[in-house]
């Protein structure tokens, strides 16, 4: 994995009791010979995500992806259970890539933070245009598009037509502020040219 | 009901993150879509029913089974986009289910169910009432909850009503809250009448009275509080009998005070009534707990399956009730400073928030969204504001008076001074009040206090996200007018819809891009109060209408160059960059006409910028949309092949730029289509360039009006794709608006975004008598001195053959020459010709163009004057002046009126001199309160001091001398000194002013539009224009005044139709017309069908009744009603009321021949094998999001082949009709019964309004008339007559079409005074004179009802007089070619004989100009 032990200095890898049920066992499950690292420098552990994903169950793993995002952004965001724009600066560049990492690896890089950055910027960082592309919203009339209903209405499935970028969600019912700072958040700085070319190496290791 | 409770289920237990959905696809893991649609069939369940109640209800077009059981079908995904016409499920404005609401506890034997059933208005309940109820059946061990809600509007739908008829049926509990709307109001009381003695407990918090009586609790009831002695029931009886409207403001100030109520009350003896006002605290608690606290009070004091039972519940939690609040915030707050120290030490603030330089912005919130935990929308707009890096002071109250807390929070604690920079009301209501009664004034007061721009921006309230999405009318017409129009009323601005509605749970949700552009906006309204005026920027848009060169900068009134030379001149002297700005108007001109470089024939006006494609398309987003309409990028309008082009021409920091045209106007084929087309590439590249290249801190609209606003969108809450929200971006807009077109100003403000402010239009002054009709009454006042000489025959021959010449034969039937007369034969004649010559002599005309920042001196101001001083205002106390004087020598001014207009000479003498002294006694009054140069000098003041020293009152002195001397002085007093306040607000100017304070980020004091004669309050002209509360009209005033109309229009038909009633009347519903006269054409419909409106119990009118026709003493007429385009998206409610009174008419089992409505839409259901429910629709307009017939610009373009192109265009654009029974379907085209309909008529009507427009000033008249479409039409082939009715002064009148086109032409385009008036403003006047010609040669081309002679004179005063020609040419060339070619075209198009000569000439004279022009384009 690139640039994933050199840079950060302190890494915690904490073992989680959780980790018993392992991902492997599921049927529809992703092989298990990926190996992530659960990097966090706040402490935070991704074995629940990383067997969510494992194990195909996106809607779950989507839950739990919020549910960090709270845990990550401070107690503010957990006792509210939503996190504001502001506190996503206090999410480490290593806990947000170990999420995204994780999406990405799980979902044959259709998934993740950077898959979407990737796309909100090739339509010019139109909210519109990206909730279009990545399936947030649907056709209502000539004109007229409108947002999808959670959690009926979201695909909750890796195959097509499933759109690139359809997951994790983050909520619109509070507007656009939290995707843009976790788009814009440094962890995915380097991630513009990486996609292509890194991401799609190791979706290749996955089989 | 098991599936109702499935999808009950999965609802509940969904944190919303997206709005549900009702129509739409939803998908399983798999991969088949299914599409949940709509059964689009009209499964028509009232064809046959005939219905004589008054008020009927709505009826559904389509009857589907009760609860939430959609139709799934395996249609492919594609085909559901094609929904945009049909009428979507019961036509209704919503389509959610109260199924959806419904929760059904698992019952376990001896556990009781208590029922509950709610209706309430606002949606946020739902879900903390929802979570209440599964906390209560989850943690209590003794009771259950069974619960099921109502949003007040589905109860429209007969299904959704039965439903709830059905279940109060077996409630214990009843809840409502906020009913408000009049009729569901009367449905919730019917059924619940029939309950209320089995239901346990009934709740009703505020709403309309009569719900609000049916409150029990125990034996607590309104009704008994009524007749009690508390002092809380004798404050609400004693406000309620005051003001009905009072009623509920009452409670909620009640509900304030009840913790120190509380207090007092024994509760052993009171406490059913302590239980109610603990209830209500409760409730505006909100939060699940304190609605689980609520319920289980209410449960276990009056379900008697309860009894016994001991449910523990907790005291009301009582939140603040107005104060700070902040998502991040741990708690509220009730103190500015506390707020900020909090907001100061944000650990999450960035350097950008932490400025203390950043911009503030208030925000206004309802409580009951932060304590419901329904703010989610709240959210998104604090985070976008803090996002762009300004801060925010969220403020809230808990009822409906926010400016307690504008005061209290959005003050520096230490400075006092304001705090923010803008304030957004994310409310939609009033400042003060809430959906039934409301304090401008105080509102206004606060918000001046303020001094900042000031938005109230709309949640969606009574439509689900999608609902309004798809709605082509946008928001639901009830919240258009609670949440629009009242807003405006306090100086809102830009009514936004920013968050829309989940329709499973009720939550409201962000609409990303809406909040975007509120934010936005609220940012850079805040940015113009901390910029400094040396860098601000601002694009002055002009108009070109029609696209013509000599039309560049035209504007209703108004001397556009000079103004804008004015306001120039006053902002460089006020600090602005105004580099290089030339000398004078002309010079001006000239830089913006006149391109010096460019080669391009036809618009030949300077390029300010040249917009490649690829930057184009890069700066406007919607781009690809209009190419649908135009193609590709860049097109051929605005363009030159290669790139889009800008006109205008930039001085410093002020670009000046012309507004392109639709585009479509000189197409024939595009003005036939029934839907306007989208705004062309150029006129989009004209809006980015200003916004994104200029980058303008605002847009200045330069008068009344252009085309932005008129732009195909939604009619009112514009969504991402509407073009006036996409055009004018970002941009802050003020707009010029003349104050009299309030209506129009409305659209600008509410599509647009404007903040209109009004200018004055020009001095009226009287037509006077000119030529002929001078001579004319000269030797009418010989006769008067000689007729008892021998000399009256001779004199009274001259009279007739005089008048004839100057082609008064057709206002008066003249005797044969020669003819012998009698003494009294000759008086009548002489009296009535008399009568038309004062007629024409006192007309008000608007003399020339008006330029802001030149108000009129005092002395220009009389005739203004004499004509606020002529009408009578009961309601103020105030007398007319000519009333006044006919009572002071024993005599009735209405039986003088009468009189005169019959021709009783006596009476037309005495009614001139009455109108002379009324001129001359205020003539003196101005000249007495004004100083040397004209103005005037604290009028009040000086007359006081007049008072004081005992002389006599101005006006005195010239009654004392004449007839009138013994007029009542208490009533003149009180006329002169109302005369005075007016005056010094004519002169008052203030249209400078405000354009400055609205450049500087200021609030702009808002004010009504219209007529100055009617309502003075328009004055001083400078404000924030605003229309009226829609809900009040038509008055009891307007209908009396309908009344006088309708019976002399009958009168003067009978007259000219063989003593027949006429059977149908095709007329126009204008929206200024009604907004000036608060409804008095409306009201003649209604007059017509024989209907009277009927006020609700808080004054607004929303039901009528049948008069009887014994009453009536007439048949009922039937109408064919033309709405315009405005009035359409002002009155939709009216529109709505009209139609349930057409088809209530319809379905009345009287005699056919008696009621001419019914009479028809029998005929026509059975021709068009339809019902006559359905063949009884009357009420037209344009589709949404279209305005006019199209007419109009055909005929300026000189684009129309014949007549019958017209035609087509009119009926074309015109058949849209309004459905009371499918209200939410909007605008839907019915041309079959609009045709049938128009066939039967006899006549066609309009009304005008004002005096300064009349039938040839503007296009609109012509352009809405189907004179000639209706001769078409009819199966004989007859010419209906037409009628105009002339409410501009006091004595009304009604004329035939022909006679006002006389009239219009005799004081105007024939008139000395008024063009050498316009003469005199230049380059625009030319273009003013041929407007009128254009306008007349119109008419001939609807109605045919232009003499021959009106182009005759105008041939010989414009063209034959070589010195006028030469003027004219000289000073518009560009214009004069346009009348030169509109008396050719009038001669072409069989209009208008005459000689060979004179068409030679103008031939001649065409081709002139044409080079000329040419000429004067190669130097």
């Amino acid at each position: 994995m690139p640039n994933a032990a050199s840079s950060e200095k302190i890494v915690i890898q904490r073992q989680c009791q959780a980790s018993a049920i392992r991902m492997s066992m599921r049927a529809g499950a992703v092989s298990n010979s990926v190996q992530i690292a659960l990097e966090s420098e706040a402490g935070v552990c991704y074995e629940l995500l990383r067997d969510r994903l494992a194990a195909g169950e996106w809607e779950l793993a989507d839950e739990e992806t919020r549910r960090l995002l709270c845990e990550l952004a401070g107690e503010g965001a957990v006792k509210r259970k939503w996190v504001y724009f502001s506190e996503v600066q206090f999410i480490p560049v290593a806990d947000l890539k170990t999420i995204d990492r994780l999406w990405r690896a799980y979902s044959k890089n259709k998934f993740g933070y950077s898959i979407q950055r990737r796309i909100w910027k090739a339509v010019d960082k139109s909210w519109t245009a990206f909730f279009r592309k990545v399936g947030w919203t649907r056709p209502l009339d000539e004109k007229n598009e409108t947002y999808r209903s959670f959690p009926l209405e979201f695909m909750w499935d890796l195959a097509d037509p499933t759109p690139e970028g359809h997951l994790p969600l983050t909520n619109a019912l509070r507007g656009t502020q939290l995707l843009d700072k976790i788009l814009c958040h440094p962890a995915f700085d380097d991630t513009d040219g990486e996609n292509e070319l890194n991401l799609r190496s190791t979706a290749f290791n996955l089989f | 009901m098991a599936a109702a409770v499935a999808s009950t289920v999965a609802a509940g237990a969904s944190a919303c993150f997206f709005s549900a959905t009702q129509v739409g696809f939803w998908q399983n893991a798999g991969a088949h879509r299914f599409r949940v649609s709509w059964d689009v069939s009209s499964g028509s369940t009232h064809e046959g029913l005939r219905s004589n109640e008054a008020d009927r209800v709505y009826r559904q077009g389509n009857n589907s089974s009760v609860g939430f059981s959609p139709a799934v079908s395996n249609s492919p995904r594609k085909s559901s986009l094609k929904v945009s016409s049909a009428v979507l499920g019961n036509g209704l404005f919503t389509q959610t289910k109260p199924d959806i609401r419904r929760i059904i506890p698992e019952t376990r034997h001896g556990i009781p169910v208590v029922k509950l059933v709610y209706v309430v208005l606002e949606a946020q309940y739902q879900a903390s009432l929802s979570a209440a109820v599964r906390s209560i059946n989850k943690s209590k061990k003794d009771v259950r909850f069974e619960i099921v809600g109502y949003l007040v509007e589905e109860l429209r739908d007969t299904d959704n009503y039965a439903m709830f008829c059905k279940d109060l049926e077996d409630a214990n509990i009843f809840i409502g809250s906020l009913i408000f709307v009049e009729e569901l109001a009367q449905k919730v009381k019917i059924a619940l009448e029939k309950e209320r003695d089995r239901l346990d407990a009934v709740l009703v918090f505020p709403s309309m009275p009569e719900v609000m009586r049916l409150n029990k609790l125990g034996t607590f009831a309104m009704s008994q509080l009524g007749q009690s002695k508390s002092a809380i029931a004798q404050l609400i009886r004693r406000k309620r009998k005051e003001e009905g409207g009072r009623f509920e403001e009452t409670m909620l100030k009640l509900v304030r005070t009840i913790p120190k109520v509380l207090k007092y009350l024994p509760t052993d003896k009171a406490q059913d009534a302590t239980r109610f006002l603990m209830s209500l605290q409760y409730w505006l608690g909100g939060s699940p707990d304190n609605l689980e606290n609520l319920l289980v009070m209410i449960s276990s004091s009056y379900v008697p399956s309860l009894k016994g039972k001991k449910l523990e519940f907790g005291e009301p939690v009582v939140f603040l009730d107005t104060g700070i609040w902040h998502p991040l915030a741990p708690q509220m707050f009730d103190d500015v400073k506390e707020y900020l120290n909090w907001y100061g030490a944000r650990r999450d603030a960035n350097d950008k928030l932490k400025n203390p330089n950043a911009p503030v912005v208030g925000l206004i919130l309802q409580r009951s969204h932060i304590v419901t935990g329904d703010d989610g929308h709240y959210v998104a707009v604090v985070m976008e504001l803090e996002a762009r890096g300004t801060k925010v002071v969220p403020i809230f109250a808990g009822g409906l008076d926010f400016s307690m807390p504008v005061e209290r929070f959005l003050y520096d604690p230490i400075t006092r001074k304001p705090l923010v920079q803008s304030v957004v009301s994310l409310t939609g209501f009033a400042l003060v009040g809430g959906p039934a009664t409301q304090d401008h004034p105080r509102a206004v007061r606060a918000l001046q206090k303020l001094d900042v721009p000031y938005i109230v921006a709309l949640p969606l309230v009574f439509q689900t996200t999608e609902e309004w999405l798809k709605s082509t009318l946008g928001l639901h017409p009830i919240q258009v007018a609670l949440q629009v129009a009242l807003p405006e009323l306090d100086g809102g601005l830009e009514p936004i819809v920013f968050s829309g509605r989940d329709s499973r749970t009720g939550k409201s949700h962000a609409l990303h891009k809406r909040v975007e552009q509120l934010c936005t906006r609220a940012i850079n309204w805040a940015d113009l109060k901390r910029k400094s005026k040396a860098e601000k920027k601002l694009a002055v848009t002009v108009f070109s209408f029609p696209p013509d060169k000599g039309n560049v900068g035209t504007a209703a009134y108004l001397n556009v160059f000079s103004s804008i030379h004015s306001v120039l001149k006053e902002l460089r002297s006020d600090g602005y960059n105004v580099n290089g700005l030339p000398e004078n108007a002309e010079a001006l001109i000239e830089e913006i006409i006149q391109d010096k470089e460019a080669k391009f024939s036809s618009p030949n006006l300077n390029i300010a910028y040249k917009m490649n494609v690829r930057e184009y398309e890069h700066l406007t987003s919607y781009s690809k949309a209009l190419e649908e309409s135009w193609g590709k990028p860049p097109g051929n309008l605005n363009s030159d092949g290669q790139n889009l082009l800008i006109f205008g021409k930039q001085y410093g920091n002020i670009f000046i730029g012309v507004q392109p045209t639709f585009g479509y106007e000189g197409d024939p084929m595009r003005l036939l289509f029934a839907k306007s087309a989208s705004p062309h590439h150029g006129f989009a590249a004209y809006y980015a360039f200003v916004e994104k290249i200029f980058g303008a801190d605002a847009v200045l609209h330069f008068g009344t009006h252009g085309s932005l606003e008129f732009m195909p969108g939604k009619q009112v809450g514009m969504s991402d794709a509407c073009y006036p929200d996409s055009l004018i971006g970002h941009i802050p807009n003020i707009y010029y608006y003349a104050a009299n077109n309030p209506s129009e100003a409305t659209i600008a403000k509410r599509r647009s975004y404007a903040n209109t402010i009004s200018y004055l239009t020009p001095p009226a002054e009287n037509a006077g008598l000119y030529k002929g009709l001078k001579q004319l009454s000269e030797l009418i006042s010989s006769y008067q001195s000689l007729k008892d000489s021998g000399r009256g025959p001779q004199i009274v021959a001259s009279i007739i053959s005089t008048a004839r010449q100057c082609n008064l034969d057709k206002d008066v039937s003249l005797p044969d020459e020669g003819a012998h007369l009698t003494s009294e034969e000759r008086d009548l004649v002489v009296g009535k010709i008399y009568g038309k010559i004062m007629e024409i002599e006192s007309r008000l005309l608007p003399c020339g163009l008006h330029v802001i920042g030149e108000p009129p001196s005092a002395m220009e101001a009389v005739a203004t004057l004499v004509n606020i001083a002529a009408l009578d205002r009961p309601e103020e106390g105030i007398f007319g002046l000519p009333g006044i004087l006919a009572e002071a020598i024993g005599r009735e001014i209405e039986e003088i009126y009468r009189s005169s207009d019959r021709g009783v000479l006596d009476d037309v003498e005495l009614l001139k001199n009455i109108n002379d002294t009324c001129r001359e006694t205020i003539s003196a009054f101005v000249s007495k309160t004004t100083n040397k140069k004209g103005q005037v000098v604290d009028v009040i003041e000086k007359l006081g001091a007049l008072f004081m020293l005992g002389r006599k009152d101005p006006w005195q002195e010239i009654l004392s001398k004449s007839k009138f001397r013994n007029a009542d002085q208490e009533k003149l007093k009180t006329l002169f000194d109302f005369l005075a306040e007016c005056l010094r607000l004519i002169v008052a100017d203030n249209e400078l002013g405000s354009l400055k304070q609205a450049l500087e980020g200021k609030y702009v004091e808002p004010g009504p539009g219209g007529d100055p004669i009617r309502n003075p309050k328009v004055l001083p002209t400078g404000k924030n224009i605003h229309s009226l509360d829609p809900q009040s009209i038509p008055t009891m005033a307007a209908l009396q005044s309908a009344k006088i109309v309708v019976d002399r229009l009958l009168e003067r038909q009978k007259l000219e139709n063989d003593g027949k009633y006429p059977e149908t009347i095709a007329l126009v519903l204008w929206g200024t017309d009604n907004i000036k006269t608060y409804g008095e054409s409306l009201a003649q419909v209604l007059w017509m069908l024989g209907v009277k409106p009927v006020p609700d119990a808080l004054g607004r009118v929303n039901k009528i009744e049948p008069v009887p026709l014994e009453e009536l003493g007439r048949p009922r007429i039937d109408v064919v009603v033309n709405c315009s385009g405005v009035f359409r998206d002002l009155f939709i409610n009216q529109m709505n009321l009209l139609d349930r009174a057409v088809k209530l008419v319809s379905e009345l089992d009287e005699p056919l021949e008696l009621n001419y409505v019914r009479k028809h839409a029998i005929e026509q259901a059975a021709s068009l094998n339809i019902s006559i429910r359905e063949a009884a629709t009357r009420i037209y307009s344009n589709a949404s999001g279209s305005y006019s017939s199209n007419v109009n610009l055909a005929v300026e373009n000189s684009s129309w082949n014949d007549e019958k192109q017209l035609q087509d265009m009119y009926v074309t654009r015109k058949s849209f009709a309004f459905n009371s029974d499918t209200p939410g379907a909007g605008m839907s085209e019915r041309r079959d019964i609009f045709e049938a309909a128009l066939a039967t008529a006899d006549a066609t009507f309009q009304n005008l309004d004002s005096s300064e427009i009349s039938l040839t000033d503007v296009s609109h008249y012509f352009d809405s008339d189907p004179t000639k479409l209706v001769e078409n039409l009819r199966s004989d082939k007859k010419k209906p007559n037409a009628y105009i009715a002339d409410t501009t002064t006091a004595n009304a009148q009604v004329r035939t079409l022909g006679e006002t086109v006389r009239l219009d032409a005799r004081t105007k385009l024939l008139n000395p005074k008024w063009y050498e008036g316009m003469m005199s403003s230049g380059y625009e006047g030319v273009r003013e004179i041929e407007k009128r010609l254009t306008n007349t040669m119109g008419w001939s081309a609807t109605s045919g009802q232009v003499d021959n002679w009106v182009y005759e004179e105008a041939n010989s005063t414009f063209i034959e007089d070589e010195a006028m020609q030469k003027r004219l040419l000289e000073t518009n060339p560009n214009s004069f070619r346009k009348l030169v070619a509109t008396f050719l075209e009038a001669n072409g198009r069989g209009y208008w004989e005459t000689s060979e000569e004179n068409l030679e000439k103008l031939r001649q004279l065409y081709a002139e100009v044409e080079d000329r022009i040419e000429g004067v384009d190669r130097n």
